[in-house]
């Protein structure tokens, strides 16, 4: 037992440094790099996000909880966006979407016209300004520009 | 507490907690329905070139997962089922991070299980000693001390890595910039969808109205992330920093929106080793001493 257990140390440390040293994970294995990112003030802050337009055109929020499972809303946008080629994200938006729509109908309710990916940018010291102001709305911080829109 | 019955209370320990926070819930039978387009594997499925388990298949796999735990938590035949448990939920948490998602709060149970898994956890406390059954034993505690070790090291790392994340890829910045209060700021647009709890308290919005106390936490995570490896080597360390963490963790889900329930499986690792029961009883019998009457 005691050397096997002499194996099964060598294979976390082993395997683990390498996560750690080489920036990767590799299941079971990883760096943990969750929020090690920095952040620097100056630079313009974006970020990208996903919406729906139903049969009228409007833009809605994706209930991704509900009809996407078991993605949310940031696990989804993450799914989409690991990989960043056009190609790649416009076929996930797509096969996404018809998820999307197969459950919606099977609630019976209205499916989705399309998708729209956009990228949202804002001036950092402005956000951290104004974002503590509880009645102020984020749209009025942001300015957008559609990536991507992608129908069924 | 000997060695052997110290491993065999971590096992009844950490199966419990893992069944209960994670493995009952039905988030990983749910990966079966995926679209094929996100698959982006991980790890061992990295080998395979798209989705290899539908729905009903994973779902299968998941529930003798879940199968598994009772024999390992009362140790009946381990030997068995503890590889069993080991590999079931390997494939399973590792199909899940195939699609492009990673969380990292499986990653560290998954790999906590190989040491206990492949351990003689069952000795004591279980099905298999009572019955003889967990044949002849070993003659000194040292396999059951490298697996406790292995237990603590599986944890340590994980916070050792993180600490060190940080420190590569912001360094100095990552305390004395605006980082933190960067990411309290944004977790209530990110995670508007889940935490109820932590959307109610806001604590990430109050935070971040004080930006300096802000960077005080930043060193502070930095610096018990990193030292957290010392709790292999000293319980006096371990008093302090296993806590600590768990404490920052809890403070995690009420401003970073992160739910890192499911850790309190790797919490439990230390609990045979830093509450001594001996110590416990004496301490409650002088209470109840001086709090009778004279």
């Amino acid at each position: 037992m005691f050397r096997f257990q002499e194996l099964i140390t060598f294979i976390i440390v082993s395997g683990s440094l390498l996560a750690i040293f080489s920036g990767r994970d590799s299941f079971p294995f990883s760096n943990y790099p969750m929020y090690s990112k920095i952040f620097e003030p100056g630079k313009e802050f974006k970020f990208r996000r996903i919406v729906g337009v139903n049969l009228s055109s409007q833009e809605v929020r994706l209930e991704v909880r509900k009809y996407l499972p078991p993605f949310w809303s940031s696990s989804f946008h993450e799914a989409v966006l690991v990989d960043r080629s056009p190609a790649k994200v416009a076929q996930k938006l797509k096969s996404a979407l018809k998820v999307y729509n197969k459950n919606l109908r099977a609630q019976g309710i209205s499916p989705l016209k399309s998708v729209r990916l956009y990228e949202f940018k804002t001036d950092w010291e402005l956000l951290s300004s104004r974002i503590l102001q509880p009645s102020l709305s984020l749209d009025e911080l942001y300015s957008r520009q559609m990536v991507l829109e992608v129908a069924e | 507490m000997s060695s052997s019955q110290k491993l065999a209370a971590t096992r009844i320990l950490f199966f419990s907690l893992l069944f209960i926070l994670t493995a009952k819930q039905r988030y990983f039978e749910l990966w079966g329905s995926v679209p094929a387009e996100f698959w982006f594997p991980n790890g061992l499925t990295s080998f395979a070139s798209g989705p290899f388990l539908d729905h009903e298949q994973l779902s299968l796999l998941t529930h003798l997962w879940r199968f598994s735990f009772l024999p390992v938590i009362l140790g009946w035949k381990f030997r068995i089922f503890g590889p069993l448990n080991f590999f079931t939920g390997f494939i399973v948490v590792n199909y899940a991070h195939s699609f492009g998602y990673q969380t990292h709060t499986y990653m560290p149970l998954v790999l906590a299980s190989l040491p206990i898994c492949f351990s003689r956890a069952s000795d004591s406390w279980s099905l298999d000693s009572r019955r003889g059954s967990s044949g002849e034993l070993p003659q000194n505690q040292k396999g059951y001390n490298l697996a406790l070790f292995n237990l603590k090291l599986v944890f340590c790392l994980v916070f050792f890595a993180a600490g060190t994340s940080k420190i590569i890829n912001g360094g100095w910045n990552w305390v004395a910039g605006e980082t933190l209060r960067n990411y309290f700021i944004n977790s209530s647009r990110i995670y508007f969808d889940v935490h109820p709890l932590a959307h109610f308290v806001k604590l990430n919005l109050i935070l971040a109205q004080w930006p300096i106390l802000c960077k005080l936490l930043a060193m502070l995570a930095i610096g018990i992330e990193v030292l957290s490896p010392l709790s292999l080597f000293h319980k006096r360390f371990a008093r302090f920093l296993i806590p600590a963490l768990l404490i920052m963790q809890v403070v995690i889900y009420f401003t970073i929106y992160v739910n890192f329930s499911s850790y309190l499986a790797l919490y439990a690792i230390w609990i045979p080793e830093l509450i001594s029961i001996t110590r416990l009883k004496s301490r409650v019998s002088k209470m109840m001493h001086l709090a009778q009457p004279t």
